[in-house]
């Protein structure tokens, strides 16, 4: 009776090289008026400049002077023959000029001591005192409040962290000395010069732990509140020692969280200079000078470009390898978390 | 080894919502040597009970003491129980073994003597191949195991397990259940064992804890549950397919009482000795239990009969369980499964009126 109608099919629209059934009046509400404002696009030359512009930044500030860095290690640019335009390529000169230099080599050792009993040492602070808040502190609001105490120095610029620091450990009028003297350590007439060649490296590493310490001790706190609760539970049925629960179980679950807290201080160790420019300028006579501290007194005060060129290639190596190191062992970690 | 007592003990936890009762006045006394299962729904209050015990829970009021010593203010070690954890727990970079031992390496167990009893335990829990794996690499019920056996590896005064089997398959869960049943019988140490599997309770425990709603209901072997339940609760938690419950009046004179169920003719004859409980209660209404076990359509020299129509015919492999209607009332009862009808007929069933269960309907509790 009713006559055989074929079956109309929805219009294929092909996208992608896929048919899809979809009419683009049968899209969602939602997607419909998400679009309802009109076409972005006003003119074909506004995707060119939105996308043109961010690449003239990076290249006017990164890309050209890393290619002028790298082009200029390779030649004898100094002051004199970067205005004259007449300078000379050399080869590896700078680089074996670099690494035979008295100052380029003991500034590493500098930053051997630095990395060591500054950075090193921040992250063992960090992790002793961020479990000892955990496990000392059982008030949460005191918790929190001591947290923020120690997270405060974090929070200031470095260089005017550098700046502080210079005053309080003034030989003569430092708030420090004056401390020493006050609780009976050092005879009133006595001062340490904490800023002379002896102590100087050791007062920028002194500040730079008060500043930075909080951080490994922010990271390794947060891992620790996350460590499930149920194994100290287990630990403390079992009979388990305070020590032993350190030892045995919390130290090796927070392994992976302190050994990621090494490698970011670390990263942000080697470029340290912020805080030597400003408390020591390197000195007194290069007694407190690091690598990056070298390089930017090669280059910006003496304007050996050549020399200085060839040093940030040799820093930026050095932490190319961190990096890949860094990123080699995270790699492991998250593997070694999939299969365990 | 130990006797445990529970006096008056209440467990208040503080919430954002306001407290929250999660045990209630417990009065509970574990034999030394005894295996007694803690039985309840979901959030009755079985782990906070264990984890008093333990000493992971502060005891909000009342005792907890182990052969008469109270026990509140000593820490998990000095109590010196064994835990399964419901959440197993497991030290996440310790290998199995590890894991296993721990309790031991802390005893300070000499190496040969550690392995021994490590392998001893891995043997009984089926766990052997994995004692080299890290936890993360077992599955939820091999876990569990581990878990069970960092227990079950210690001598404590008091096992105390927690939903040990709820991830085993069934055949798994048997061998376990049997395995467990033979360490004790062996060993003898008093052990708390808490389910929410009523087979589970019942085919291990010497006496079962039935819980609900943070209180004690029962406790007591599985005769006393079954045939004497305290309460409609109890009767209605144990035992599978859960027991019929009706609604009846108290009907007729003293010579010839007898319950009618609401909405219906059916007219059930309860035994003299309950006939005589509710006029010594003077009770007008009563809730009617019995079992489905305790109906069937064999008769018997001392089996009372009704007629009901049949609603539905379960076939279960072993029984088959046939639900009668009759008015507004629902009875399911068993069958053989050679018992053939179909839905819509008739059918005569019988019951032994000592098996009528009698409960106050207000209260709920057991009249007799
Ligand atoms: N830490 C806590 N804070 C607040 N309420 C809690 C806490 N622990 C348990 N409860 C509450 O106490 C009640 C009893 O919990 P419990 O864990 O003892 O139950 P359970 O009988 O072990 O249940 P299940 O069989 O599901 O394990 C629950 O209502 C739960 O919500
Ligand atoms: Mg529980």
């Amino acid at each position: 009776m009713t006559t055989t109608e074929p079956t109309q099919a929805p219009a294929q629209r092909v996208i992608n090289g896929r048919a899809s059934r979809i009419d683009p009046k049968d899209y969602p509400d939602w997607f419909k008026a998400k679009r309802r404002g009109g076409s972005l696009i006003v003119h074909p030359l506004v995707p060119a400049v939105m996308v043109g512009l961010p690449i003239l930044v990076i290249v006017a500030i990164v890309i050209y002077p890393t290619i002028w860095m790298f082009y200029h290690a390779f030649h004898d640019t100094n002051m004199m023959s970067l205005f004259s335009g007449d300078w000379a390529a050399v080869g590896f000169d700078n680089f074996g000029l670099v690494l035979s230099s008295d100052r380029f080599l003991s500034s590493i050792e500098r930053l051997g001591i630095y990395l060591l009993f500054g950075a090193c040492l921040q992250v063992l602070l960090g992790t002793a005192l961020a479990l000892l808040l955990y496990e000392g502190i059982r008030n949460n609001l005191a918790r929190t409040i001591i947290l923020i105490l120690l997270v405060l120095p974090m929070m200031l610029p470095p260089s005017i962290v550098g700046v502080l620091w210079k005053f309080l450990l003034q030989a003569n009028n430092g708030a420090i000395n004056h401390l020493l003297i006050n609780i009976g350590v050092m005879e009133a007439t006595a001062r340490i010069e904490w800023l002379d060649s002896g102590l100087s490296l050791w007062s920028l590493v002194l500040a730079d732990t008060w500043q930075w310490t909080a951080l490994p001790l922010l990271i390794v706190y947060s891992g620790r509140v996350s460590l499930p609760p149920a194994v100290y539970e287990a630990a403390r049925v079992d009979g388990a020692s305070s020590w032993r629960v350190l030892s045995r179980i919390t130290l090796p679950m927070l392994r992976e969280i302190i050994a990621i807290a090494f490698i970011i201080r670390f990263m942000d160790a080697y470029k340290f200079v912020d805080k030597v420019y400003v408390m020591t300028s390197g000195g007194p006579a290069e007694s407190s000078e690091l690598p990056v501290f070298v390089a930017f007194q090669k280059g910006i005060r003496e304007f050996q470009i050549g020399e200085a060129a060839a040093y940030a290639i040799l820093i930026f190596l050095f932490a190319a390898i961190l990096v890949t190191l860094f990123l080699q062992y995270l790699k492991r970690v998250l593997r070694a978390q999939q299969t365990q | 080894m130990a006797q445990v007592t529970l006096t008056d003990v209440n467990k208040v936890y503080p919430s954002r919502h306001g407290p929250v009762h999660a045990v209630e006045d417990l009065n509970l006394t574990v034999e030394d040597g005894e295996f007694v299962a803690l039985l309840g729904p979901s959030g009755c209050g079985k782990t906070s009970t264990l984890r008093m015990i333990v000493g992971l829970e502060a005891i909000t009021s009342g005792t907890v003491a182990f052969d008469g010593q109270p026990m509140n203010d000593l820490s998990p070690e000095q109590r010196n129980v064994a835990m399964a954890f419901e959440t197993y727990a497991l030290y996440p970079t310790f290998t199995i073994a590890d894991n296993l031992g721990f309790p031991l390496d802390v005893r300070n167990v000499d190496k040969v003597e550690r392995k021994r009893r490590i392998d001893a335990v891995a043997k009984m829990l089926r766990i052997e191949h994995l004692l080299g794996s890290r936890p993360r690499q077992l599955s939820g019920g091999e876990q569990q195991r581990v878990s069970l056996g960092r227990a079950l590896i210690r001598e404590p005064a008091a096992f105390i397990l927690d939903e040990v089997m709820s991830h085993l398959d069934a055949h798994l869960k048997f061998q376990m259940l049997f395995e467990l049943r033979r360490i004790h019988q062996s060993v003898g140490r008093t052990t708390i064992y808490v389910t929410h599997d009523q087979m589970e309770a019942l085919a291990l425990s010497d006496r079962v804890a039935v819980m609900s709603n943070a209180r004690l209901q029962q406790f007591g072997t599985r005769d006393e549950l079954y045939d004497r339940p305290a309460n409609r609760f109890v009767a209605d938690f144990i035992g599978e397919p859960p027991t019929n419950f009706l609604e009846a009046q108290v009907d007729g004179a003293d010579g010839a009482m007898a319950l009618a169920v609401d909405g219906t003719d059916l007219r059930f004859q309860p035994d003299p000795e309950r006939l005589a409980a509710i006029r010594r209660d003077g009770l007008k209404r009563v809730s009617i239990g019995i079992r489905p076990q305790n109906i069937s359509v064999h008769p018997g020299p001392d089996k009372a009969a009704l007629t009901a129509r049949v609603v539905l015919d379960e076939f279960l492999g072993e029984q088959s369980i046939v639900t009668v209607a009759s008015g507004d009332a629902q009875i399911r009862l068993t069958a053989p499964p050679e018992f053939q009808v179909a839905p819509g007929e008739d059918v005569t069933f019988h019951y032994r009126p000592s098996d009528v269960m009698v409960f106050d309907p207000q209260t709920e509790v057991f009249v007799a």
